[in-house]
């Protein structure tokens, strides 16, 4: 579905635009709600959520990365895959220090 | 540009060199090119790149504030009752059509209507400045209220909220962890200003834009620098919709 020369050509719907201009506004407004709620520890994690599919939307739409090439595509996993797991590295440490014990 | 290496390139591109035109293919493919595909291909690779590096430019920044936040939870929470929910609410929706409209700007290019390009670039060149302007005036009040990090930080809000409306009725905090509320100001200083400079660099390629976009520049066939445009404002729109929920909402019910 996704060839390398399909992005050159591509001319991209302005309803599909539009859909995810509404689906991003929506998506504020749940945020706000939401933390008007208290769902304890799921408040921040349901607001990162929401971020997420946000952010999500407009890389796979308004990027264009849908019909971009499989290089473009792969290079954006990996970045998201190595940000992730440098996260998950400093909260590591930071989590099994003896803080206060020395 | 090596003659030689375009020349070793075949016959095609040496007829073309004979007469330094660009017989065959269009003038905007650069002669280290083989064709308008694989240039395509190398500079949204690059443009894809460029954003990654500035992934991980915010995302260090985010990393910080997912400590301290951990760490001095009761003075971030204290700090983000200090920022106006509204506001913040109405430049998330500013910004978010601001990508819409850059994404019709986009569209434009490629079906070649110069003047609905220019009118959309124009909406998006708008809606950032009333964004920065909105930006501006929350800044405006922090340091009324002496809440800018530095020497002359005021307390007064987290040692006595009730001295302060947009604190009143909260827990007063004990000094030491108010004092870390001048963390929680740094960060967001530090995040909302660097989202701002981005913003503000993207007003200026925005105004070249327009400038060139007035001569078809962008809407002959070419459309590249206004697509590796968008996905820069679309990065940054991106910056935002992360930075709103966790500056502006933490412990809000």
């Amino acid at each position: 579905m996704s060839e390398p020369r399909e992005q050159a050509e591509h001319i991209v719907s302005p309803w599909i635009y539009a859909a995810v201009y509404l689906a991003l506004l929506a998506g504020v407004a749940a945020t706000i709600a939401a933390s008007r709620m208290n769902l304890g520890i799921l408040n921040p994690i349901l607001a990162l959520s929401i971020a997420f599919a946000q952010a999500a939307l407009v890389t796979v739409y308004s990027m264009h990365l849908k019909w971009s090439t499989k290089l473009n595509k792969l290079s954006v996993g990996a970045c998201a895959f190595i940000y992730c797991f440098l996260i998950a590295m400093v909260l590591l440490d930071y989590t099994s220090r003896a803080w206060g014990q020395w | 540009m090596q003659d030689s290496a375009v020349v070793a390139q075949g016959a095609r591109n040496a007829a073309a060199m004979a007469d330094h035109a660009h017989g065959g293919h269009p003038t905007y493919l650069l002669h280290h090119f083989n064709s308008v595909e694989q240039q395509a291909d190398a500079s949204s690779f690059a443009m894809w790149l460029f954003l990654l590096t500035e992934v991980m430019f915010f995302g260090g920044m985010f990393v910080v504030y997912l400590i301290y936040r951990n760490w001095y939870y009761p003075a971030f929470v204290a700090g983000s009752r200090q920022l106006n929910v509204a506001l913040g609410g109405i430049n998330s929706a500013l910004l978010i059509t601001s990508s819409f409209t850059m994404t019709l700007a986009v569209w434009n290019a490629r079906m070649r209507r110069k003047g609905g390009m220019i009118l959309c670039l124009v909406l998006t060149f708008a809606l950032g400045a009333v964004f920065l302007g909105v930006k501006g005036a929350e800044y405006k009040e922090k340091f009324e209220k002496h809440h800018v990090p530095g020497e002359h930080y005021s307390l007064q809000s987290f040692l006595n909220p009730d001295s302060d409306p947009a604190a009143a009725g909260t827990r007063p905090l004990p000094l030491d962890e108010a004092r870390h509320t001048e963390l929680f100001f740094s960060l967001y200083f530090a995040m909302t200003g660097m989202h701002a400079l981005h913003m503000i660099i993207g007003m200026g390629l925005m105004a070249y834009i327009l400038f060139r976009a007035r001569g078809g520049a962008y809407t002959a066939g070419h459309t590249a620098f206004v697509e590796y445009f968008g996905m820069y404002w679309h990065f940054v729109d991106i910056v935002w919709i992360f930075l709103f929920p966790l500056l502006y909402l933490i412990n809000r019910h």
